[in-house]
């Protein structure tokens, strides 16, 4: 093979690669209680905690809805945290930092799951209470 | 030589249609059922109803994963993750799938 023609070869190479980048994937949240009553919850995801406050990943803290996250696969997996939050009228009373923070408050049990690129687009929490409360 | 070409042609017919089960492209079914029978059973995030035995089409076509959500008002919610794989095995044991909520 000619230098002229492996470089060709190589650099198309390059190329596809630096196109290729990260994969990503379009995910719907959702999550209910274990009497199928809508949940508020923070979605983190890769246990930052502090880009999913920052970001406002909230869902049915308004009304009953879902969140729609583009989720970047650095890795094969990911690791979505549903965290419960306690909210009063439409607003959440306290931003948890940490899975337990999220368990202490909500009075519901966080659930956590490793997502791949090819699982389903909606994904569903449905969150146990608390043993121990109402 | 006549003979031999009809019989090759007749092959050629009948090869795709044997490699159509082959490709699953209808999926897997399994009769699916919840004990306590009341609870609720969602599949990939949508519900399909209450856990009394029924046929459900596992269909790996959009995902390669499929999740079953069963939920009950007095019992602890569970989740169970199928695969092709983990079906397939099911379909050559002549396995349902059963889920059993515990009570909290």
């Amino acid at each position: 093979m000619s230098l002229l023609r492996r470089a060709v070869c190589l650099s198309a190479l390059c190329a596809m690669t630096a196109c290729a980048g990260i994969p990503t994937k379009s995910f719907e949240f959702d999550a209910l209680d274990a009497a199928e009553q809508p949940r508020p919850c923070l979605i983190v995801v890769n246990d930052d905690w502090v880009t999913a406050a920052e970001k406002n990943q909230f869902v049915n803290v308004d009304s009953d809805d879902l969140l729609r996250l583009e989720i970047p696969f650095p890795s094969a997996e990911i690791e979505i945290t549903m965290a419960p939050v306690m909210v009063e009228s439409g607003k959440v009373t306290r931003v948890p930092k940490t899975r337990k923070e999220a368990r202490d408050y909500s009075g519901f049990m966080d659930d956590t799951r490793r997502l791949k690129l090819t699982d389903p687009k909606r994904q569903l929490f449905i969150l146990a209470r608390k043993s121990g409360s109402s | 030589m006549q003979k031999t070409t009809a019989r090759r042609s007749r092959l050629l017919l009948v090869l795709p249609l044997l490699a159509l089960p082959a490709c699953g492209g209808a999926g897997y079914v399994r009769v699916m059922s919840v004990n306590p029978p009341d609870a609720s059973v969602y599949i990939n995030g949508e519900r399909v109803g209450q856990g009394s035995s029924r046929p459900y089409t596992f269909d790996f076509t959009t995902s390669e994963r499929i999740y079953v959500q069963a939920t009950h008002p007095d019992y602890q919610p569970e989740i169970e993750w199928f695969t092709k794989e983990r079906i397939e095995q099911m379909v050559a044991a002549n396995l349902d799938v059963k889920i059993t909520l515990r009570p909290r």
